[in-house]
């Protein structure tokens, strides 16, 4: 059984704009790339045996997930032998997350298996070099300062 | 879900994942692809009763890995009647289209939806009857169109589920 990843980016800006945000940060991370995706207005980052798919998202509201508030998800699939809060995904996820936080005003939210939502922690330049390894990053407990906060359009 | 499935019947086998090669869904159901989605509880984190939102989600989640979807719900906390809510959501869409047969299992409910329609599953049964919906009519998209003779033959998904 499958999980989801799912990085939510409140981002008034275009899919190519965001796909350029997004190609900065894997530009500094070896064996990373951004594609085109196979639907027209899609990117794919790629990070090793990670897939990412841009997009403008069909997600709705649900409960305190406050979904429809961001335009775009960056989504990644998880196999169930994979601690999903662990995984190479979740990693890569936090890290495109932090570094918009960081780059753009643009309000991101970290949601793993479209339930439960996290604040991409802050990234230590230690933790950064292992992400570009591809061995992880963060313990992404949401509680460091500096995490971005949802607001609304 | 695999051993519920199993235990119907039917030849159950999984689906190796291939990363970067494609979406691909969980089982292999008697031939049909079958994605399966669960509230599973998340690191100790206290569970989230799904809404109707969570199944909207959860469905539109599926799009592109597998036409039949089960969403096995069982322990989560999800009732029949917002299963049935959130199902009604998810048809109005436009791209509902996309999956052919979704199964939502629950405590105590067993459910399903067959693109324009939404079948309840009564235990011990020979038939499935159409439930009323928790407001006392049929959810929107579902009951606008005239209903259907049951059909004789089951197509592959159905079969496959054992509706």
């Amino acid at each position: 059984m499958s999980r989801s990843v799912d990085l939510f980016i409140d981002a008034p800006a275009s899919p190519d704009e965001v796909a350029e945000a997004v190609a900065r940060l894997a530009a500094e991370m070896p064996g990373s790339s951004v594609t085109p995706g196979d639907q027209p207005g899609t990117w794919e980052l790629r990070h090793g045996d990670t897939v990412a798919v841009l997009a403008e998202h069909p997600y709705v509201d649900d409960g305190d997930l406050l979904l429809r508030r961001y335009r775009y998800a960056l989504s990644a699939r998880v196999d169930s032998g994979t601690r999903l809060a662990d995984s190479p995904a979740t990693a890569l996820l936090r890290r495109v997350g932090q570094h918009l936080s960081q780059a753009t005003s643009w309000p991101v939210l970290l949601v793993l298996d479209l339930q439960f939502s996290e604040r991409p922690a802050r990234v230590t330049k230690s933790e950064e070099a292992r992400s570009g390894d591809g061995d992880g990053d963060g313990d992404g407990d949401g509680a460091a300062a500096g995490a971005p906060r949802e607001t609304r359009r | 879900m695999a051993e519920t499935l199993v235990a119907e019947g039917h030849h159950v086998r999984s689906v190796a994942e291939r990363p970067g090669r494609g979406r691909t869904p969980d089982l292999d159901v008697c031939g049909t692809g079958v994605e399966v989605k669960s509230w599973a509880s998340l690191d100790g984190r206290p569970r989230r009763v799904p809404t109707r939102g969570s199944i909207v989600n959860k469905l539109v989640g599926a799009h592109g890995q597998g036409e039949v979807v089960v969403l096995y719900a069982c322990g989560s906390g999800l009732s029949a009647g917002t299963a049935l809510r959130g199902m009604a959501d998810y048809a109005r869409r436009q791209r509902a289209g996309e999956l052919r047969a979704v199964r939502i299992l629950g405590d105590g409910f067993d459910l399903a939806w067959v693109r324009d329609r939404i079948v309840e599953r009564v235990p011990g049964a020979g038939a499935a009857r159409e439930p009323a919906s928790p407001a006392g009519r049929e959810p929107a998209g579902t009951g606008a169109r005239p209903a259907r003779e049951p059909r004789r033959r089951l197509s592959a998904p159905e079969a496959a589920l054992g509706w």
